[in-house]
């Protein structure tokens, strides 16, 4: 009988990562070198705080409270997730995974057991350094409830990063490259996705914890530095930063595992299921709703980069409004182009191609196949058009939310036929993404559409920058991409270019719309000519 | 459709894909259980494919895999806990000992405690390594390591145990102790299906034979009635005369010796190919008896294993169907 899963210590795959892990070299060297870092750490800070900043000495330990999470989070976060994506790839690689696949331990208890020993070593050595926050917490009277919200936010981002890690390791499963892509996502979550959060996906933004935590510790500080406030306004509500990051990393965490979980059961198996997608992108839409609507509706927050005000100097309807209406129309416009990139991320994810098709079709007549694996082949035309749906409608939303501020009512006047714009602008080009994959497969989608609907705007931007006017051949490059249409929707509709890019849009649209028929013909010339060959092969 | 067997290994219309290449375009298979069966056939021929795919590693295209009375392919989870695979030179964790990497598997299978030390020191001790247990396992020798993955297998008492070239890298000695654990799993019911290049190993172990090529199984049964069956389409004969062969040799050129052909003298005998019946060769013999050679004894040469897969490898390529 295998262990309850609340039993951990039991599991397997923890005990025998920690067996290998846990030896007396490697836990005794990186013990004194993670203690003589963190000694040198807490005391020149605790030091410097009382020599340079004639600091009090709760204040100077609070401070000097900073460099062990910093080094906990390094631990953790970095070298942590190294080893996690490193040691499953490697295993991966090595062909040892198919052995402890064959073990009839419940998928569940696989992953927890990964999840927790893998980065055993890491996890006990950022452990190691409790004895100095306790000093930390002692002599600068820190209270316990500060010290658990940091804590449990530090330790369910280290467990997410983990996720992370062992997702990269399981996809990837070349140890380099997985090392490499999962600092390189660690990297993406703490520096890169919070600059970017703002402009539509607001959740993203928490999940790097720096920013909570200081604003945590600034809370109990007595000089001002990092005051900050630690709420986040979720439509109507309130909520503590702390408890909105947890719970956003939570919810990750549980996709990741059931990713994880998918993957241990069948290793071919797509990372999402169809409901999971449609799930994800749901939950996507509302938390970026959630964090975007008071924004709008107070409009105080969001910012438009400069090209963007320079290009909306000569925009007809913003001269006629004032300087207010340029953050909340640039968040519209980024929101709605990212509906269409998180749907076209989730139908990558399960679009089967075209040999999964094949099999599948081959396979009618015989003995069903396993449900997951016949539920992976189904064309994932109808998640994508329910994709581009909610897409839609959460634009819809948006628009309703934030109309009666009076900027957007001038706005609306301009530009009374824009929600079927952004309709058809997310829908056919996520059907022809989807296609091309059912059609050719995810590597030549990935090189013919990426390269022609990143390289088109690309070279029009570069083209306008160095002198070709904008309103000449560029317009019809840069409207040409499928990524850069539901922007142009609203562009056009709220008139804030100069440049007209309606006929373009419209060329663009028309495009992709006939590609839709053309890959549908081809789709269903395809299907029947596996039908036919699979009743053949089935007869003899 | 067939009532699946309750036991040992059961596979109907199996189909195994690598992308547009067919590994194996259809296979059935039946394994009563305490049969120790051999899949054999030249590289290429399907044999690791079939493994993977029975052992819910793989996932075949269509096909009903039943092992151990459990379905493979819907009850993925439920099959894992009879089977046991171990695959061509299985992998090993650097960084366990013998005996850590055994236990870990052995909780993965449920055993804690006593149960699973003594569970451990007899796999050990039943593939002779019990003296290697401490040694980690990247010190240990390419036979070791095979058979350390053998005492992974049978930690669980496996109902279906399917072994790809177990013997890789043994040493005779090595090979006597696999034969004898095998055997004895065998006696406790376990249904073992194995592949291996050693083949007068394989003929000598397996109750059973299967001979795949190009991913179909071309004949299965029992060793010896299945290599009688290969001998007979391509029978061979040594003959034997009191006096000179090369009176015999140049009879045989005759259009009398018929269908006997290719007549080979080796010292003072001759070999030649038979290609014909029972009755032709009652006719054969009248023919010889009266042709005044002297025949002082003629037998049937039987093919050995190698010979009927030398001749599967290189009978001509059948494209797998699409």
């Amino acid at each position: 009988m295998n262990p309850p899963l609340h039993k951990f210590w039991l599991n397997p795959f923890l005990r025998r990562y920690a067996v290998a892990r846990l030896r007396w070299q490697p836990v005794l060297i990186w013990g004194m070198v993670v203690q003589s870092l963190a000694a040198f750490g807490w005391l020149a800070a605790f030091h410097g705080s009382r020599l340079f900043g004639q600091s009090s000495a709760a204040e100077a330990a609070l401070r000097a409270w900073v460099p062990i999470l910093f080094l906990q989070g390094l631990l953790l976060f970095v070298k942590g997730t190294f080893s996690v994506a490193v040691g499953v790839a490697r295993e991966h690689a090595e062909g040892l995974s198919d052995a402890q696949r064959l073990t009839p331990l419940p998928p569940g208890h696989k992953v927890l057991g990964s999840l927790l020993g893998l980065p055993i070593l890491d996890s006990l050595l950022a452990a190691s350094l409790l004895p100095w926050t306790l000093a930390s917490v002692l002599l600068g009277h820190i209270p316990l409830e500060t010290v658990i919200r940091i804590h449990l936010l530090l330790g369910t981002s280290a467990v997410l990063h983990h996720a992370i890690g062992l997702v990269s390791g399981t996809v990837i499963r070349q140890k380099i490259a997985a090392g490499t892509v999962s600092q390189l996502l660690v990297i993406l979550l703490h520096v890169i996705i919070p600059l970017f959060s703002k402009f539509g996906v607001g959740t993203l933004g928490h999940l790097g914890i720096e920013t909570t935590i200081a604003g945590e510790l600034s809370n109990v500080s007595q000089s001002a530095y990092l005051k900050k406030n630690l709420d986040v306004a979720f439509f109507h509500l309130n909520l503590s930063a702390a408890g909105y990051q947890w719970v956003a990393m939570v919810l990750l965490l549980a996709l990741l595992v059931l990713v994880l979980r998918r993957r241990w059961i069948r290793a071919e198996a797509h990372l999402l299921s169809k409901p999971l997608a449609l799930l994800c992108m749901l939950a996507l839409l509302v938390s970026s709703l959630g964090e975007l609507t008071p924004d709008l509706r107070s409009g105080v927050s969001l910012k438009p980069p400069k090209f963007l005000l320079r290009q909306l100097e000569n925009a007809p309807v913003l001269l006629q409004t004032s300087q207010q209406a340029l953050f909340p129309v640039t968040a519209m416009v980024a929101f709605g182009s990212i509906g269409l990139y998180m749907a076209l991320l989730l139908s990558t994810c399960i679009a089967p191609g075209p040999l999964e098709i094949a099999r599948a079709t081959q396979s009618r007549g015989f003995a069903a196949p396993h449900p997951d694996s016949a539920a992976d082949a189904r064309s994932s035309l109808p998640a994508c058009v329910a994709m581009a749906g909610m897409a839609h409608g959460a634009w819809l939303f948006l628009i309703e939310q934030v109309k009666a501020n009076p900027v957007f009512q001038i706005l609306l006047s301009a530009a009374p036929n824009q929600p079927a714009w952004i309709l058809l602008a997310i829908l056919f080009p996520l059907l022809s993404w989807s296609m091309l994959i059912e059609l050719r497969g995810r590597k030549f989608a990935v090189l013919l559409m990426l390269s022609l609907w990143l390289a088109a705007p690309m070279t029009a931007t570069v083209c306008s920058l160095a002198g070709v006017p904008f309103d000449s051949w560029p317009r019809w490059l840069f409207a040409s991409s499928g990524l850069a249409l539901p922007s142009i929707a609203l562009i056009n509709s709220f008139k804030l270019a100069p440049t007209s890019l309606h006929l373009p849009w419209l060329v663009s649209t028309g495009f992709h719309a006939g590609l839709c028929i053309v890959l549908g013909i081809l789709i269903l010339a395809r299907n029947r000519r596996l039908k036919t060959s699979a009743i053949g092969s089935s007869r003899s | 459709m067939s009532v699946p067997a309750p036991h040992g290994v059961w596979v109907r219309n199996l189909r195994v894909d690598y992308g547009p290449f067919t590994a194996v375009p259809h296979l059935d298979l039946t394994i009563p259980p305490g049969e120790i069966y051999g899949l054999i056939g030249p590289n290429g021929a399907g044999k690791t494919s079939t493994f993977r795919a029975l052992a819910t590693l793989l996932d075949p295209v269509h096909g009903e895999i039943f092992l151990g009375g459990r379905d493979a392919r819907h009850d993925p989870e439920a099959a894992r806990a009879v089977l046991a695979y171990m695959p061509d030179l299985a992998p090993l964790p650097e960084d366990l000992r013998a005996a850590e990497y055994l236990r870990f598997f052995a909780e993965s299978h449920g055993l804690y405690g006593p149960a699973r030390d003594q569970r451990v020191a007899a796999c050990l001790e039943a593939v002779d390594l019990t003296g290697r247990q401490h040694v980690f396992c990247r010190a240990l020798s390419l036979g070791m390591r095979q058979r350390l993955n053998l005492a992974r297998c049978l930690l669980h008492r496996p109902k279906v145990l399917i072994l790809d070239e177990p013997a890789s890298g043994m040493d005779v000695a090595a090979r006597a102790s696999l034969k004898e654990a095998l055997r004895a799993q065998a006696a406790s019911g376990t249904t073992i299906i194995l592949s291996s290049h050693i083949l007068p190993e394989v003929q000598d172990i397996c109750s059973s034979i299967g001979l795949l090529q190009n991913g179909r199984l071309v004949d299965s049964g029992e060793t010896r009635e299945v290599l009688l069956r290969q001998s007979h389409a391509k029978k061979r004969l040594r003959i034997r005369t009191a006096g000179s062969p090369e009176n015999l040799l140049s009879w045989l050129y005759s259009p009398d010796a018929l269908p006997a052909h290719a007549p080979v003298l080796r010292g003072d005998t001759v070999e030649c190919q038979f290609a014909g019946d029972t009755e032709a060769q009652a006719r054969f013999f009248t023919r010889l008896a009266g042709a005044n050679l002297a025949v002082v004894s003629l037998e049937e040469i039987h093919s050995s294993i190698e010979e009927v897969v030398l001749r599967l490898a290189s009978a001509p390529h059948e494209p797998a169907a699409p």
